[in-house]
Protein backbone atom coordinates (compact mmCIF):
# COMPACT_ATOMS: atom_id res chain seq x y z
CA UNK A 1 0.00 0.00 0.00
CA UNK A 2 1.12 3.30 -0.70
CA UNK A 3 1.57 5.94 1.60
CA UNK A 4 -1.42 8.29 1.89
CA UNK A 5 1.28 12.17 2.21
CA UNK A 6 3.96 11.43 -0.04
CA UNK A 7 1.96 9.06 -2.09
CA UNK A 8 5.75 7.16 -3.47
CA UNK A 9 6.72 5.30 -0.44
CA UNK A 10 5.47 1.66 1.08
CA UNK A 11 2.75 2.61 4.01
CA UNK A 12 3.22 0.97 7.28
CA UNK A 13 2.02 2.94 9.62
CA UNK A 14 -1.88 2.49 9.79
CA UNK A 15 -4.61 4.20 11.47
CA UNK A 16 -8.36 4.10 10.84
CA UNK A 17 -10.88 7.51 11.75
CA UNK A 18 -14.04 6.46 12.46
CA UNK A 19 -17.19 9.37 11.35
CA UNK A 20 -20.38 9.56 13.73
CA UNK A 21 -21.90 7.97 11.10
CA UNK A 22 -20.10 5.07 11.40
CA UNK A 23 -18.09 5.91 7.80
CA UNK A 24 -13.85 4.95 8.16
CA UNK A 25 -11.53 6.67 6.23
CA UNK A 26 -7.86 5.23 7.00
CA UNK A 27 -4.71 6.92 7.01
CA UNK A 28 -1.44 4.96 5.59
CA UNK A 29 2.00 6.52 6.21
CA UNK A 30 5.36 5.11 5.37
CA UNK A 31 8.12 5.38 7.85
CA UNK A 32 9.63 8.05 7.07
CA UNK A 33 6.19 10.15 7.30
CA UNK A 34 5.09 8.71 10.24
CA UNK A 35 8.17 10.00 11.60
CA UNK A 36 8.30 13.31 9.75
CA UNK A 37 4.95 14.41 11.40
CA UNK A 38 5.33 12.33 14.90
CA UNK A 39 8.70 10.93 15.88
CA UNK A 40 10.76 14.20 15.65
CA UNK A 41 9.86 15.19 19.21
CA UNK A 42 11.63 13.02 21.44
CA UNK A 43 9.59 13.43 25.21
CA UNK A 44 7.78 10.96 25.28
CA UNK A 45 4.51 12.74 26.03
CA UNK A 46 5.22 14.72 22.75
CA UNK A 47 5.03 11.84 21.60
CA UNK A 48 1.54 10.43 22.04
CA UNK A 49 -0.15 13.95 21.41
CA UNK A 50 1.78 13.89 17.82
CA UNK A 51 0.29 10.18 17.17
CA UNK A 52 -2.79 11.81 18.09
CA UNK A 53 -2.24 14.94 16.06
CA UNK A 54 -1.27 13.12 12.83
CA UNK A 55 -4.60 12.07 11.97
CA UNK A 56 -5.87 15.42 12.40
CA UNK A 57 -3.35 16.97 10.49
CA UNK A 58 -4.31 14.97 7.34
CA UNK A 59 -7.87 15.13 7.89
CA UNK A 60 -8.36 19.03 9.17
CA UNK A 61 -11.58 19.02 7.30
CA UNK A 62 -12.86 16.19 8.17
CA UNK A 63 -11.79 15.92 11.82
CA UNK A 64 -13.69 19.48 12.01
CA UNK A 65 -16.83 17.89 11.27
CA UNK A 66 -16.38 14.95 13.43
CA UNK A 67 -15.07 16.97 16.09
CA UNK A 68 -18.21 19.37 16.97
CA UNK A 69 -20.23 15.91 17.07
CA UNK A 70 -18.34 13.00 18.51
CA UNK A 71 -18.01 13.88 22.60
CA UNK A 72 -17.54 11.11 25.33
CA UNK A 73 -21.23 10.02 26.58
CA UNK A 74 -19.66 10.48 30.14
CA UNK A 75 -16.97 13.07 30.17
CA UNK A 76 -18.04 15.46 27.68
CA UNK A 77 -14.59 15.04 26.19
CA UNK A 78 -14.78 15.89 22.31
CA UNK A 79 -12.52 13.98 19.55
CA UNK A 80 -10.43 17.23 18.88
CA UNK A 81 -9.92 17.16 22.86
CA UNK A 82 -8.79 13.71 22.57
CA UNK A 83 -6.31 14.36 19.45
CA UNK A 84 -5.18 17.93 20.76
CA UNK A 85 -4.35 16.98 24.41
CA UNK A 86 -3.82 12.87 23.54
CA UNK A 87 -4.89 11.87 27.07
CA UNK A 88 -8.49 10.11 28.36
CA UNK A 89 -10.70 12.46 30.05
CA UNK A 90 -12.52 8.97 31.73
CA UNK A 91 -12.84 5.18 32.19
CA UNK A 92 -15.60 5.70 29.74
CA UNK A 93 -13.42 7.05 26.85
CA UNK A 94 -11.64 4.11 26.08
CA UNK A 95 -14.74 2.49 24.95
CA UNK A 96 -16.35 5.69 23.46
CA UNK A 97 -12.98 6.40 21.24
CA UNK A 98 -12.08 2.95 21.18
CA UNK A 99 -11.83 2.84 17.46
CA UNK A 100 -9.15 5.57 17.85
CA UNK A 101 -7.81 4.63 20.96
CA UNK A 102 -6.80 1.22 20.03
CA UNK A 103 -4.40 1.72 17.23
CA UNK A 104 -2.76 4.16 18.70
CA UNK A 105 -2.74 1.66 22.06
CA UNK A 106 -0.79 -0.91 20.05
CA UNK A 107 1.42 1.53 18.56
CA UNK A 108 2.49 2.24 21.74
CA UNK A 109 2.92 -0.78 23.42
CA UNK A 110 3.07 -3.22 20.44
CA UNK A 111 0.46 -5.24 22.85
CA UNK A 112 -3.24 -5.20 23.04
CA UNK A 113 -3.94 -7.70 25.88
CA UNK A 114 -3.24 -6.39 29.86
CA UNK A 115 -1.13 -9.06 31.58
CA UNK A 116 -0.32 -8.93 35.35
CA UNK A 117 -1.97 -7.58 37.97
CA UNK A 118 -5.69 -7.82 38.02
CA UNK A 119 -8.53 -5.97 39.79
CA UNK A 120 -9.58 -8.99 43.27
CA UNK A 121 -13.17 -9.21 41.45
CA UNK A 122 -11.83 -9.98 38.40
CA UNK A 123 -9.20 -12.41 39.10
CA UNK A 124 -10.71 -15.63 38.44
CA UNK A 125 -11.51 -14.84 35.09
CA UNK A 126 -8.36 -12.85 33.90
CA UNK A 127 -5.76 -15.48 34.63
CA UNK A 128 -7.90 -17.87 32.36
CA UNK A 129 -7.87 -14.63 29.88
CA UNK A 130 -4.47 -14.07 30.87
CA UNK A 131 -3.01 -18.15 30.00
CA UNK A 132 -4.62 -18.55 27.15
CA UNK A 133 -2.81 -14.99 25.44
CA UNK A 134 0.10 -16.46 26.54
CA UNK A 135 -0.54 -20.00 24.81
CA UNK A 136 -1.35 -18.03 21.75
CA UNK A 137 1.60 -16.86 21.56
CA UNK A 138 3.27 -19.92 22.34
CA UNK A 139 1.50 -21.41 19.20
CA UNK A 140 1.87 -18.67 16.50
CA UNK A 141 6.03 -18.83 17.70
CA UNK A 142 5.80 -22.69 17.07
CA UNK A 143 3.78 -22.45 13.78
CA UNK A 144 6.67 -19.58 13.11
CA UNK A 145 9.47 -22.11 13.41
CA UNK A 146 7.60 -24.78 11.72
CA UNK A 147 6.91 -27.00 14.68
CA UNK A 148 3.72 -28.39 13.57
CA UNK A 149 3.74 -30.56 16.78
CA UNK A 150 4.27 -28.55 19.46
CA UNK A 151 1.94 -25.92 17.72
CA UNK A 152 -0.93 -28.76 18.10
CA UNK A 153 -0.26 -29.43 21.69
CA UNK A 154 -0.69 -25.66 22.30
CA UNK A 155 -4.11 -25.78 20.01
CA UNK A 156 -4.84 -28.53 22.49
CA UNK A 157 -4.75 -26.89 25.84
CA UNK A 158 -6.19 -23.44 24.23
CA UNK A 159 -9.12 -25.30 23.37
CA UNK A 160 -9.58 -27.15 27.05
CA UNK A 161 -8.89 -23.98 28.25
CA UNK A 162 -12.26 -22.17 26.35
CA UNK A 163 -14.28 -25.09 26.36
CA UNK B 1 9.06 -0.15 57.63
CA UNK B 2 13.31 -0.76 57.50
CA UNK B 3 14.21 -2.16 54.09
CA UNK B 4 18.18 -2.98 53.56
CA UNK B 5 20.02 -0.52 51.20
CA UNK B 6 20.01 -1.19 47.61
CA UNK B 7 22.77 -2.78 45.48
CA UNK B 8 25.59 -0.95 43.22
CA UNK B 9 25.54 2.69 45.46
CA UNK B 10 28.34 3.53 43.28
CA UNK B 11 26.51 4.00 40.15
CA UNK B 12 22.65 3.51 41.00
CA UNK B 13 21.57 6.83 43.09
CA UNK B 14 17.62 5.92 43.71
CA UNK B 15 14.87 3.19 42.29
CA UNK B 16 11.68 4.75 41.56
CA UNK B 17 8.46 2.73 41.23
CA UNK B 18 5.51 4.09 40.08
CA UNK B 19 1.95 2.85 40.22
CA UNK B 20 -0.89 4.50 38.32
CA UNK B 21 -4.31 4.14 39.01
CA UNK B 22 -8.11 5.68 38.68
CA UNK B 23 -11.57 5.49 40.34
CA UNK B 24 -14.56 3.29 38.59
CA UNK B 25 -16.70 5.45 37.04
CA UNK B 26 -15.50 8.96 37.72
CA UNK B 27 -14.07 11.73 35.47
CA UNK B 28 -10.25 11.76 36.03
CA UNK B 29 -8.57 15.22 37.18
CA UNK B 30 -8.00 16.21 33.66
CA UNK B 31 -11.51 16.60 32.96
CA UNK B 32 -13.42 16.40 36.13
CA UNK B 33 -14.92 19.13 38.43
CA UNK B 34 -13.25 20.35 41.78
CA UNK B 35 -16.25 19.05 44.04
CA UNK B 36 -16.01 15.15 42.53
CA UNK B 37 -11.68 15.16 42.87
CA UNK B 38 -12.33 16.57 46.87
CA UNK B 39 -13.85 13.20 47.35
CA UNK B 40 -11.37 11.46 45.55
CA UNK B 41 -8.80 13.17 48.22
CA UNK B 42 -11.51 12.14 50.76
CA UNK B 43 -11.79 8.65 49.74
CA UNK B 44 -7.95 7.98 49.19
CA UNK B 45 -7.00 9.11 52.68
CA UNK B 46 -10.18 7.23 54.54
CA UNK B 47 -8.64 4.38 52.29
CA UNK B 48 -5.17 4.41 53.49
CA UNK B 49 -6.06 6.03 57.24
CA UNK B 50 -8.84 3.38 58.09
CA UNK B 51 -6.75 0.31 56.69
CA UNK B 52 -5.84 -2.42 59.37
CA UNK B 53 -2.32 -2.32 58.15
CA UNK B 54 -0.09 -0.86 60.30
CA UNK B 55 0.93 1.86 57.69
CA UNK B 56 -1.97 3.39 58.08
CA UNK B 57 -0.57 5.75 60.64
CA UNK B 58 3.16 6.39 59.48
CA UNK B 59 1.56 8.59 56.98
CA UNK B 60 0.93 12.48 56.66
CA UNK B 61 -1.41 14.21 54.35
CA UNK B 62 -0.25 17.81 52.56
CA UNK B 63 -3.02 19.65 51.09
CA UNK B 64 -2.08 21.49 48.01
CA UNK B 65 -4.44 24.17 48.85
CA UNK B 66 -2.06 24.89 52.18
CA UNK B 67 0.95 24.54 50.74
CA UNK B 68 2.95 27.46 50.19
CA UNK B 69 5.20 27.97 47.24
CA UNK B 70 8.50 27.22 49.11
CA UNK B 71 7.14 24.00 50.46
CA UNK B 72 6.13 22.86 47.38
CA UNK B 73 9.35 23.24 45.63
CA UNK B 74 10.88 21.59 48.84
CA UNK B 75 8.55 18.13 47.69
CA UNK B 76 9.11 18.45 44.61
CA UNK B 77 12.89 18.43 44.75
CA UNK B 78 12.58 15.97 46.90
CA UNK B 79 10.85 13.88 44.10
CA UNK B 80 7.94 13.18 46.28
CA UNK B 81 5.63 15.12 44.59
CA UNK B 82 5.62 15.81 40.80
CA UNK B 83 5.66 20.18 39.34
CA UNK B 84 2.35 18.88 37.52
CA UNK B 85 0.27 17.88 41.09
CA UNK B 86 1.23 21.66 42.38
CA UNK B 87 -0.71 23.61 39.41
CA UNK B 88 -3.60 22.04 41.11
CA UNK B 89 -4.61 25.05 43.66
CA UNK B 90 -7.03 22.32 45.61
CA UNK B 91 -8.49 18.84 45.21
CA UNK B 92 -5.52 17.78 45.18
CA UNK B 93 -2.88 16.29 47.48
CA UNK B 94 -0.11 13.83 48.63
CA UNK B 95 -0.15 11.25 51.07
CA UNK B 96 3.68 10.54 52.42
CA UNK B 97 5.37 8.07 54.50
CA UNK B 98 7.64 9.40 57.42
CA UNK B 99 10.55 7.98 56.16
CA UNK B 100 9.82 9.63 52.59
CA UNK B 101 9.90 6.57 50.95
CA UNK B 102 6.39 6.49 49.67
CA UNK B 103 4.28 9.15 48.66
CA UNK B 104 0.57 8.83 47.12
CA UNK B 105 -0.27 11.47 44.96
CA UNK B 106 -4.03 12.28 44.55
CA UNK B 107 -5.37 14.06 41.66
CA UNK B 108 -2.16 14.72 39.83
CA UNK B 109 -2.70 13.17 36.04
CA UNK B 110 -4.45 10.44 37.47
CA UNK B 111 -6.11 10.15 40.79
CA UNK B 112 -4.15 8.25 42.23
CA UNK B 113 -0.24 7.84 41.44
CA UNK B 114 1.69 5.87 44.15
CA UNK B 115 5.57 6.17 44.20
CA UNK B 116 8.14 3.94 46.21
CA UNK B 117 11.74 5.61 46.40
CA UNK B 118 14.52 3.38 47.62
CA UNK B 119 18.77 3.92 47.59
CA UNK B 120 20.62 2.06 45.25
CA UNK B 121 19.67 -0.55 42.62
CA UNK B 122 16.69 -1.92 44.44
CA UNK B 123 13.84 -2.82 42.57
CA UNK B 124 12.23 -5.54 44.03
CA UNK B 125 11.93 -3.70 47.30
CA UNK B 126 10.81 -0.86 45.95
CA UNK B 127 8.13 -2.76 43.76
CA UNK B 128 7.22 -4.98 46.91
CA UNK B 129 6.01 -1.49 48.93
CA UNK B 130 4.36 -0.22 46.17
CA UNK B 131 1.90 -3.49 45.28
CA UNK B 132 1.23 -3.41 49.01
CA UNK B 133 -0.29 0.03 48.99
CA UNK B 134 -2.02 -1.05 45.87
CA UNK B 135 -3.62 -3.58 47.86
CA UNK B 136 -4.21 -1.85 50.80
CA UNK B 137 -6.05 0.87 48.52
CA UNK B 138 -7.93 -1.84 46.88
CA UNK B 139 -9.80 -2.71 50.08
CA UNK B 140 -11.93 0.30 49.96
CA UNK B 141 -11.79 1.40 46.04
CA UNK B 142 -12.88 0.16 43.17
CA UNK B 143 -10.19 0.55 40.24
CA UNK B 144 -11.33 1.59 36.84
CA UNK B 145 -9.99 -1.31 34.96
CA UNK B 146 -10.65 -3.67 31.68
CA UNK B 147 -10.28 -6.85 30.56
CA UNK B 148 -8.06 -5.85 27.43
CA UNK B 149 -6.53 -2.64 28.57
CA UNK B 150 -5.68 -3.41 32.61
CA UNK B 151 -6.03 -0.33 34.75
CA UNK B 152 -7.14 2.38 33.37
CA UNK B 153 -5.03 5.51 33.11
CA UNK B 154 -5.57 8.84 31.58
CA UNK B 155 -2.79 8.77 29.70
CA UNK B 156 -2.92 5.77 27.15
CA UNK B 157 1.19 5.23 27.64
CA UNK B 158 0.32 4.21 31.57
CA UNK B 159 -2.45 1.65 30.82
CA UNK B 160 -1.97 -2.16 31.40
CA UNK B 161 -0.02 -2.52 34.87
CA UNK B 162 -0.03 1.29 35.39
CA UNK B 163 3.69 0.65 36.47
CA UNK B 164 6.83 2.63 35.38
CA UNK B 165 9.77 1.46 37.52
CA UNK B 166 13.11 3.84 37.11
CA UNK B 167 16.72 4.02 38.40
CA UNK B 168 18.75 7.01 38.60
CA UNK B 169 22.04 6.08 37.77
CA UNK B 170 25.36 8.49 37.71
CA UNK B 171 27.25 7.76 34.68
CA UNK B 172 30.58 10.19 34.44
CA UNK B 173 32.76 7.62 32.64
CA UNK B 174 30.09 6.76 29.76
CA UNK B 175 29.67 11.01 29.80
CA UNK B 176 32.94 11.46 29.63
CA UNK B 177 33.98 9.01 26.76
CA UNK B 178 30.77 9.47 24.83
CA UNK B 179 29.19 6.07 25.28
CA UNK B 180 25.93 7.85 26.58
CA UNK B 181 24.33 7.63 22.40
CA UNK B 182 25.16 3.88 22.21
CA UNK B 183 23.62 3.16 25.60
CA UNK B 184 20.33 5.11 24.56
CA UNK B 185 20.19 3.22 21.74
CA UNK B 186 20.43 -0.41 23.63
CA UNK B 187 17.64 0.58 25.85
CA UNK B 188 15.77 1.32 23.35
CA UNK B 189 16.07 -1.74 21.37
CA UNK B 190 14.73 -3.80 24.89
CA UNK B 191 11.68 -1.09 25.57
CA UNK B 192 13.08 1.32 27.51
CA UNK B 193 14.18 4.51 27.82
CA UNK B 194 17.00 6.92 28.92
CA UNK B 195 16.70 10.65 30.08
CA UNK B 196 18.65 12.90 31.77
CA UNK B 197 17.85 14.58 34.68
CA UNK B 198 17.02 18.05 35.93
CA UNK B 199 17.97 18.50 32.02
CA UNK B 200 15.90 19.09 28.95
CA UNK B 201 15.13 15.61 26.90
CA UNK B 202 18.39 13.90 26.92
CA UNK B 203 20.52 16.43 28.40
CA UNK B 204 21.53 15.86 31.66
CA UNK B 205 22.59 17.64 34.78
CA UNK B 206 25.72 16.19 36.61
CA UNK B 207 25.47 13.00 35.08
CA UNK B 208 22.78 11.74 36.26
CA UNK B 209 20.56 9.74 33.99
CA UNK B 210 17.32 7.65 34.37
CA UNK B 211 16.71 4.48 33.21
CA UNK B 212 12.66 3.37 32.61
CA UNK B 213 9.86 1.23 31.11
CA UNK B 214 8.56 2.30 28.00
CA UNK B 215 5.77 -0.12 28.00
CA UNK B 216 3.01 -0.48 30.47
CA UNK B 217 0.56 -3.08 28.61
CA UNK B 218 0.85 -6.77 27.89
CA UNK B 219 4.10 -7.50 29.97
CA UNK B 220 3.59 -8.93 33.63
CA UNK B 221 5.18 -6.29 36.33
CA UNK B 222 7.54 -9.19 37.08
CA UNK B 223 8.58 -9.07 33.50
CA UNK B 224 8.65 -4.99 33.32
CA UNK B 225 11.13 -5.56 36.55
CA UNK B 226 13.31 -8.01 35.22
CA UNK B 227 13.93 -6.40 31.71
CA UNK B 228 14.78 -2.62 33.33
CA UNK B 229 16.54 -4.82 35.84
CA UNK B 230 18.76 -6.50 33.23
CA UNK B 231 19.20 -3.24 31.14
CA UNK B 232 20.43 -1.47 34.07
CA UNK B 233 23.21 -4.07 35.40
CA UNK B 234 24.27 -4.48 31.83
CA UNK B 235 24.45 -0.03 32.13
CA UNK B 236 26.25 -0.09 35.80
CA UNK B 237 28.38 -3.31 34.29
CA UNK B 238 29.45 -1.05 30.84
CA UNK B 239 29.99 2.20 33.41
CA UNK B 240 32.40 0.27 35.82
CA UNK B 241 34.52 -0.68 32.88
CA UNK B 242 34.89 2.59 31.08
CA UNK B 243 35.51 3.91 34.79
CA UNK B 244 38.56 1.35 35.13
CA UNK B 245 39.83 1.86 31.72
CA UNK B 246 39.70 5.59 32.31
CA UNK B 247 41.87 5.41 34.88
CA UNK B 248 43.93 2.16 33.93
CA UNK B 249 47.06 4.30 32.19
CA UNK B 250 47.19 6.49 35.29
CA UNK B 251 45.97 9.45 33.16
CA UNK B 252 46.88 12.34 34.37
CA UNK B 253 44.26 14.53 32.45
CA UNK B 254 41.79 12.66 34.40
CA UNK B 255 43.43 13.60 37.46
CA UNK B 256 43.70 16.79 37.38
CA UNK B 257 40.34 17.70 36.28
CA UNK B 258 39.06 15.96 39.17
CA UNK B 259 41.36 17.79 41.46
CA UNK B 260 40.64 20.86 39.94
CA UNK B 261 36.48 20.40 40.69
CA UNK B 262 37.23 19.60 43.99
CA UNK B 263 39.23 22.76 44.73
CA UNK B 264 36.87 25.23 43.03
CA UNK B 265 33.96 23.12 45.11
CA UNK B 266 36.52 23.93 48.14
CA UNK B 267 37.31 27.04 47.34
CA UNK B 268 34.93 28.93 45.51
CA UNK B 269 32.84 32.06 46.97
CA UNK B 270 29.60 31.71 44.72
CA UNK B 271 28.19 28.67 42.72
CA UNK B 272 25.68 27.98 40.05
CA UNK B 273 22.77 24.72 40.99
CA UNK B 274 24.60 23.51 37.22
CA UNK B 275 28.25 23.86 37.61
CA UNK B 276 27.84 22.31 41.55
CA UNK B 277 26.54 19.44 40.08
CA UNK B 278 28.94 18.83 37.09
CA UNK B 279 31.89 19.49 39.63
CA UNK B 280 29.86 17.03 41.77
CA UNK B 281 29.58 14.51 39.57
CA UNK B 282 33.74 14.72 38.89
CA UNK B 283 34.54 14.90 42.26
CA UNK B 284 31.99 11.73 43.10
CA UNK B 285 34.16 10.08 40.35
CA UNK B 286 37.32 10.79 41.80
CA UNK B 287 35.78 9.04 45.06
CA UNK B 288 34.78 6.04 44.24
CA UNK B 289 38.00 5.38 41.98
CA UNK B 290 40.04 6.59 44.85
CA UNK B 291 41.69 9.64 43.15
CA UNK B 292 39.86 11.88 46.65
CA UNK B 293 40.94 10.36 49.48
CA UNK B 294 39.11 10.33 52.58
CA UNK B 295 35.85 11.78 51.16
CA UNK B 296 31.98 9.87 51.65
CA UNK B 297 30.53 9.29 48.51
CA UNK B 298 27.67 9.64 51.21
CA UNK B 299 28.68 13.29 51.53
CA UNK B 300 29.10 13.95 47.77
CA UNK B 301 25.36 12.37 47.09
CA UNK B 302 23.71 14.90 50.21
CA UNK B 303 25.23 17.51 48.25
CA UNK B 304 23.88 16.13 45.12
CA UNK B 305 20.21 16.46 46.82
CA UNK B 306 20.66 19.52 48.70
CA UNK B 307 22.24 21.68 46.95
CA UNK B 308 18.39 23.09 44.53
CA UNK B 309 17.58 26.09 45.50
CA UNK B 310 14.65 24.99 47.74
CA UNK B 311 15.92 22.40 49.92
CA UNK B 312 18.93 24.37 50.30
CA UNK B 313 17.11 26.96 51.75
CA UNK B 314 15.58 24.74 53.96
CA UNK B 315 18.83 23.05 55.17
CA UNK B 316 20.92 26.42 56.12
CA UNK B 317 17.63 28.08 56.68
CA UNK B 318 18.00 31.67 55.64
CA UNK B 319 15.93 33.99 54.09
CA UNK B 320 15.47 34.01 50.98
CA UNK B 321 14.99 37.95 50.19
CA UNK B 322 18.03 38.92 51.50
CA UNK B 323 20.61 36.36 50.51
CA UNK B 324 22.18 35.49 47.64
CA UNK B 325 21.65 31.90 46.95
CA UNK B 326 25.06 30.83 44.98
CA UNK B 327 27.11 32.38 48.01
CA UNK B 328 24.81 30.24 50.24
CA UNK B 329 25.25 27.19 48.19
CA UNK B 330 29.40 27.91 47.76
CA UNK B 331 29.33 28.17 51.52
CA UNK B 332 27.20 25.14 52.48
CA UNK B 333 29.26 22.78 49.71
CA UNK B 334 32.49 24.39 51.54
CA UNK B 335 31.34 23.42 55.09
CA UNK B 336 30.34 19.88 54.48
CA UNK B 337 33.26 19.04 52.29
CA UNK B 338 35.06 20.33 55.17
CA UNK B 339 33.64 18.50 57.46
Amino acid sequence: MVCSKCKKREAVVFLTIVEENGEKTELNLCEMCAKESVLNSYMFDNFISALFNIESEQNEEKSASISSVIKCSKCGLTYDGLMKYGKAGCDKCYENFSSVIMPIVKRIHGKEQHMGKVIKSKQFDMIKKQEISRLQAKLDEAVQCENYEKAAEYRDIIKAYTQ
Amino acid sequence: MVWKAGDSLDIAISTRVRIARNFKDTIFPNRAADGSLENVCLEVCKAVINSNSYISNEFDYVYMGNLSDAEKEKLIEKHLISPNLTNRKSAAGALINKSEQISIMINEEDHIRIQCILPGLSLEDAYDMADKIDDLLEENITFAFDDKLGYLTACPTNLGTGVRMSVMLHLPAMALTNNITSVLRTAGRYGLTIRGIYGEGTESMGDLYQISNQNSLGMTEKEILLNVKAVTKGVIKRERELRKMLFENDNPAIKDKIMRSYGVLKYAEKIDVREAMQLLSVIRLGADMGIIKDLEIDKINMLIKNIHPALLRDVIAIDEEKMNIDIKRAEYIKSVLNS
